[in-house]
């Protein structure tokens, strides 16, 4: 964001299992689990009586984001109808909203692929001229076997 | 009888009209203190604070977002950028003599909403615009000054012996209408920033309240 002095960086640790299960844990500096498993969608917050439940996770913007984040890392780029998908040079995938209201929300949303094989190396969503989110996935590994006690359960 | 009941509901108006605490006058050689304690609360200079934001609405859900916001005591300006907790932009305006939403996402898209938070900002940063119609001391020992604004309310801005405050904002029918508690840590806190509360409580009264539990992650000074 251009006004910020620095940008804000949150680490954390993404766990997914096709087709739609996630759990997106933020460690520093906000502690913050959401979790998908079963159709069911759910985020907690690090307060100081322990974490606690969010409401804002059912906002229209971020229900929109987790669902396609599932899609992405499934591979499936083209399946949400409201993009435009197109495949450029450099390992890159935009993504382009069809609906005008729609791109009141996001401009674009790029995906570069890593070199290797069914891994995403970042996710890079505008929202405005001068706003954006980036995901950066490090330290990625695959076909790891997943609990599904990970998915649904804070631990 | 009439008049026995018109003399009750009087008495009864009085009653609840006088909620305003007591302010007990210091004398004179106070006077530079107690201005400058009234006036801590309030950052001079332009600054960058970064809050994450515990919101309870109405009916006690609970939603969690991030707060961004950069202030000029100067020119009484404000910039307040609301984001999820991973970051995305979901409100974004400007207020500079006059508002400018920039980006607005539900729930946070109404005109009222955008009016309201910068409301609640310019109270919590800056100095109370009215003039100055009492100060002293409260009966527990801790200072007050009290403003009245142009539009006939009331806010008493309090600073007890712990360096933590409140700002109390009034109908001008004296209904506590805004409470805002600002907590500072003994030393400069976690932003190194001697003075800027750690966390920051403000709640909405009446039937559709709300609070906010703002806790700083960071604390940035600007140049101007």
């Amino acid at each position: 964001m251009k006004i910020l002095t620095r940008p804000l960086v949150s680490e954390g640790v993404l766990y997914f299992q096709a087709p739609n299960s996630l759990r997106w844990e933020y460690i520093r500096p906000i502690r913050s689990i959401l979790l998908m498993h079963d159709g069911k969608t759910k985020r907690l917050v690090q307060r100081d009586e322990g974490l606690v439940e969010d409401a804002s996770v059912n906002f229209q913007s971020m229900h929109m984001v987790v669902q396609n984040i599932t899609q992405w890392l499934s591979g499936r780029f083209n399946m949400n109808p409201a993009f435009n998908a197109t495949l450029e040079p450099g390992h890159k995938i935009v993504l382009v909203p069809k609906e005008k209201s729609f791109a009141m929300l996001i401009k674009r949303i790029e995906i570069i692929l890593s070199d290797l094989p069914a891994i995403i190396k970042s996710v890079t969503i505008y929202e405005s001229q001068d706003s954006f989110t980036k995901l950066d996935f490090k330290n990625v590994t695959l076909n790891r076997t997943l609990e599904d006690s990970i998915f649904c359960k804070i631990q | 009888m009439k008049r026995i009941c018109l003399l009750f509901i009087v008495c009864c108006l009085i009653i609840s009209c006088s909620s305003l605490p007591k302010v007990y006058q210091l004398g004179r050689s106070a006077t530079p203190e107690l201005y400058q304690k009234c006036s801590s609360p309030f950052p001079n200079g332009k600054w960058q604070f970064l809050h994450s934001i515990e919101a309870t609405m109405p009916g006690g859900k609970k939603g969690f977002i991030m707060g961004l916001t950069v202030i000029s005591a100067t020119d009484k300006s404000v910039r307040c950028v609301i984001m999820s907790i991973e970051g995305f932009v979901l409100f974004d305006a400007q207020y500079d003599h006059r508002l400018i939403i920039k980006r607005r996402v539900a729930p946070f898209d109404s005109e009222d909403f955008a009016k309201g938070l910068m409301k609640d900002i310019r109270l919590i940063f800056f100095k109370p615009p009215g003039p100055l119609i009492e100060s002293g001391v409260l009966k527990n020992g801790s200072f007050i000054c009290r403003h009245q604004s142009h539009d006939d309310r009331i806010v008493d801005i309090i600073v007890h012996s712990d360096h933590c405050w409140e700002i109390r904002q009034y109908t001008h029918d004296f209904r506590l209408f805004r409470t805002v508690k600002g907590y500072v840590a003994k030393n400069a806190g976690p932003t190194g920033q001697p003075g800027i509360p750690d966390r920051i409580e403000l709640t909405s009264h009446g039937s559709s309240g709300y609070t906010l539990v703002m806790n700083l992650v960071e604390a940035i000074p600007l140049t101007q």
